[in-house]
């Protein structure tokens, strides 16, 4: 350290120190006996010598290279451009990626995060992280480490805000919430403790995703205030921006004690079976992880004395960071590893674009590096002065991508209509990474082609030739993933789509949210499917508890899965499944069963079903029937057969009705409304098409993001191969002139140009097979559940590589096909 | 002669006090002929070096002729430096001579 600084502390006075050490060695020389002056030694090497020691040698190289590259670099300023452009497009996706990652691992914006935490149930039995109100109280009460309790409870009953179709998120928070996260209203006021206490006025806060999308951020609603469920309830304020919850995104918070207000079902503040909470804590100040954890087992051992039904005494809470909760899922962070994966292939085409161009430019350049070895330069230092050049460009290129990374951020974000609480940053993390990535890049791109000008070695084909094949194998593995994904989606939509869905729709009278008697749940389904099979334009209509695209009921049978819906007689008239074998149970069957044809041949191979018993959830039932498969589950629950029961009372309360209509379901929603509304009832009327919409907008947000990046890599490749061919021509203008004077044929020139490159295109597509392959087999284990693996869109992937390569070799194929032979001869 | 002798009798110089660059070349001469026979300047870059590893010390001074030149002065770093180079050159000559008398 005392040598740097001493360096540092010469390098600003190195005036003065060369100045003394010139007069010390002049004095020197006068003080010498003249006979003996000439031993003396020269001076300027003497000096260079010393200047050696401080470092400043080094430093000089340093600056000159960097005159001489800024110099090289402004010659040419359409490669220098390029270069810059590729450079930054390839750095900036990654650190896009990398502002994405921030934003998401950052999103919680309350105060003092770091002594906030998350409580996580570990329970042997069960698998539910999730704590029971009555326990929250529990521990509430009885612990000493923490200085606020906090819980928020995803609430489970359906909600509806006034006459949406689409199901109201609803966070039931504890009255504390906001106060302790520190979240300060938008407009307003949030929810506190008086709002959460017995007989407080039904107060809500809306989120503000939710009031711009859903009230256009009106701030009058909080003066007319909103119906949830056909109930007003005042809405005291809006939530800032930047917060979007613990758990997940609700889009309207209320205090625990509204939810016998708003669903009928009072709070059960002594159950402690259901396990719907999430739980977080606030640490007192020197209280630590561990001692909260270690106190909080004591609790638990102590609560489950008290409730040994309800709390085993095997459980436990493990305390956590509530920053590190929302990016632990495992699929989710495979499926950002498999992103960066991506982004990465966009580098590496990048830098195999660049160091080709830099190879090219080698070539170029190898009369000025021969005159430099001749005159005595060492190897070593032209290497240094090139890779000075790259470090420049890299700088240059960082920079820029740096720019172009934030900007591209904030568009994908935009593209995907992402929650307000992901906020970017670029800070010192975001610009070390791209440092990081910048200098990786120089070595990646520069160091080869550098060591190949110096070395002068076989005109650097073969490192050409690996570059394109990396290029083409990241272009192509892009493309052929988005194309893969297209086909994906669409193929998955065909599934569902084999009905003809534009002319159905589901009209849900909510009969669960009345405590009713089953059988008058089941009077009033059966009467509301008469009033609208009466309605004009209605073809059928037909009670089921388990409508597709809403709702879905799985039982594990013998190794197998059976998706159960339980129907009238009349649904599979209304949905047009055919009958195949057997018949339709009437209304004075409640054992029957009817199953489709591939549970038919799951479950019965090679013998009719007809009469056999099938036990569901300890019922024995009778297979009456055997219909025409809807394949209406495939989407969710590849496995699962389909199975038909008569309307059970247990799930009367569930019934939705099944209404297909003789024109656009969407135009019959107002008819269909008034003639399913019974008393006191809030009916919701959804279309099949929005209901499959809804559901693939996740998969078409995913589509753009990949779709991107592939646009983004295959305008690399075409540059790349544009590049490569062009510099091929230039360099055998001669050599072609020649063929052709001999009389070679176009056929053949084309050969020339083009035939070499055969191998390294074909390893290269290989090998983005390959990467896509597996990308594609990581990528549709989660995110679609199941996806039929298909040869097509592989084939289409590539096809559309082959026309960006093809689009790539016209010009320069062009080219070499106008080379004048007399005048190629005098090229040089 | 090796580099580092040169640092070494440059340190064993300056112990018994300060001294400009002639009068270290004239000392260093009585010690030993060889050492700044063919370069007398080579002594310069030697005591850059030692400016850098922080073994001495230069201060401005005025010589016997009158000229202004810098007087070297050795650190606590300098005299540590000197010591252990002279603990390693005797056990190398140790060993070197317990060779000579097994061989």
């Amino acid at each position: 350290m005392g040598r740097f600084l001493r360096r540092a502390w010469a390098l600003l006075h190195r005036g003065s120190l060369e100045r003394q050490l010139e007069e010390d060695m002049a004095a020197h020389r006068e003080m010498m006996p003249a006979e003996r002056r000439r031993y003396f030694g020269s001076d300027l090497r003497l000096r260079e010598e010393a200047a050696d020691h401080w470092g400043w040698t080094w430093l000089d190289h340093l600056r000159q290279d960097l005159a001489y590259g800024l110099r090289q670099l402004r010659r040419s300023p359409g490669f220098t451009a390029t270069a810059i452009g590729v450079l930054a497009l390839g750095i900036g996706v990654n650190l896009a990626e990398a502002h994405l990652f921030e934003a998401l691992l950052h999103r919680l914006h309350v105060r003092d995060l770091d002594s906030l935490c998350h409580f996580y149930r570990f329970d042997p039995r069960d698998v539910a992280s999730r704590v029971s109100l009555p326990e929250i109280d529990f521990y509430r009460r009885n612990n000493t480490v923490l200085s606020a309790l906090i819980a928020e409870t995803n609430l489970s009953s359906p909600l509806y805000m006034a006459e949406d179709t689409a199901r109201l998120k609803c966070s039931l928070v504890s009255g504390n919430y906001f106060g302790e996260l520190g979240v300060a209203p938008l407009y307003g006021r949030l929810l506190d403790e008086q709002d959460d206490r017995p007989g407080a006025a039904p107060t809500a806060v809306l989120a503000y995703d939710y009031w711009q999308s859903r009230f256009g951020g009106d701030a009058s609603v909080m003066r007319t205030g909103v119906r949830i469920n056909g109930k007003p309830v005042a809405v005291v304020g809006i939530v800032p921006p930047q917060f979007g919850g613990l758990d997940w995104h609700p889009e309207v918070w209320v205090a625990d004690l509204q939810q016998e207000y708003l669903t009928g079902h009072a709070l059960q503040p002594n159950d402690f079976s259901v396990r719907a909470s999430s739980m977080y804590g606030r640490l007192k100040p020197g209280v630590s992880r561990e001692a909260a954890q270690e106190h909080f087992r004591v609790l638990t051992a102590e609560l489950s004395k008290q409730q040994p039904l309800y709390v085993d005494r095997s459980e436990w809470l493990k305390v956590e960071p509530a920053q590190a909760r929302r990016i632990l899922h495992p699929a989710e962070v495979l499926l950002l590893s498999t992103f960066i994966l991506l982004v990465l292939m966009v580098l590496f085409s990048a830098c195999a674009n660049l160091g080709n161009m830099l190879l090219a430019r080698g070539l170029a350049r190898r009369h000025e590096i021969e005159v430099r070895l001749a005159v005595g330069a060492s190897g070593l230092r032209v290497m240094r002065q090139l890779m000075t050049e790259n470090l420049l460009l890299a700088a240059l290129g960082t920079l820029a991508a740096l720019i172009v990374g934030r900007a591209s951020a904030g568009l994908l974000l935009r593209m995907v209509g992402a929650p307000s609480d992901l906020i970017l940053t670029t800070d010192w993390r975001v610009v070390l990474a791209g440092v990081a990535l910048g200098v990786m890049a120089m070595l990646a791109f520069g160091l080869a082609p550098a060591m190949q000008s110096v070395r002068g070695g076989p005109k650097a084909t073969r490192a050409r030739k690996i570059l394109v094949s990396v290029q083409v194998a990241a272009s192509c593995a892009l493309l052929i993933l988005s194309s893969f994904f297209t086909r994906a989606m669409e193929r998955s939509f065909l599934g569902v789509v084999a009905f003809d869905y534009s002319r159905m729709a589901l009209v849900d009278p909510m009969l669960y949210l009345h405590q009713e008697s089953p059988a008058s749940a089941r009077e009033e389904a059966l009467e509301i499917a008469a009033r609208l099979r009466g309605t004009p334009g209605v073809e059928g209509a037909s009670l089921s508890t388990n409508p597709p695209e809403m709702r879905g009921h799985v039982v594990h049978l013998g190794g197998r899965q059976l998706a159960i819906d339980e129907v009238d007689g009349t649904y599979f008239a209304t949905m047009r499944m055919a009958l195949l074998a057997g018949h339709i149970f009437g209304p004075d069957e409640p054992d029957a069963v009817v199953i489709g044809e591939s549970a038919a041949r799951q479950l019965w191979p090679n013998e009719s079903p007809l009469g056999k018993r099938l036990t569901i959830e300890q019922r024995s039932h009778t297979v009456a029937g055997v219909v025409k498969d809807s394949g209406l589950s495939q989407a969710w629950t590849p496995e699962a057969v389909e199975v038909y029961l008569p309307v059970s009372d247990q799930h009367a309360a569930n019934a939705t009705l099944v209404v297909r209509t003789a024109r656009d379901a969407a135009q019959m929603a107002g008819a269909l409304r008034p003639a399913a509304t019974i008393v006191g009832a809030n009916v919701v009327v959804y279309t099949f098409r929005g209901l499959i919409e809804q559901r693939f907008t996740a998969v078409r947000k995913m589509l753009r993001v990949v779709g991107s990046l592939a646009g983004v890599a295959s305008l690399l490749a075409l540059l790349g191969i544009f590049g490569l061919l062009a510099f091929t021509v230039v360099q055998r203008t001669r050599e072609i002139g020649v063929r052709m004077a001999l009389g070679a044929r176009g056929r053949d020139i084309l050969g020339i140009v083009l035939g070499q490159y055969a191998v390294p295109f074909g390893a290269g597509s290989l090998c983005g097979m390959a990467l896509a392959g597996a990308s594609a087999a990581v990528i549709r284990r989660i995110v679609f559940g199941f996806m039929p693996f298909d040869v097509w869109s592989f084939g289409a992937g590539l096809a559309l590589f082959g026309a960006v390569a093809l689009a790539a070799s016209v010009a320069p194929a062009r080219r070499a096909l106008r080379v004048d032979p007399a005048s190629a001869l005098r090229w040089e | 002669m090796p580099q580092g002798a040169l640092a070494m009798l440059v340190l064993r110089v300056l112990r018994s006090g300060p001294l400009h660059g002639y009068a270290i070349a004239q000392r260093i001469r009585a010690l030993s002929d060889s050492v700044l026979e063919a370069e007398e300047g080579s002594l310069y870059p030697t005591l850059q070096r030692m400016l850098v590893e922080g073994w001495v010390k230069a201060k401005a001074g005025v010589s016997e002729s009158g000229r202004q030149v810098r007087f070297y002065t050795l650190t606590a770093a300098g005299a540590r430096q000197l010591e252990r180079e002279i603990a390693e050159y005797e056990q190398a000559t140790a060993a070197i001579q317990a060779i000579l008398r097994t061989a």
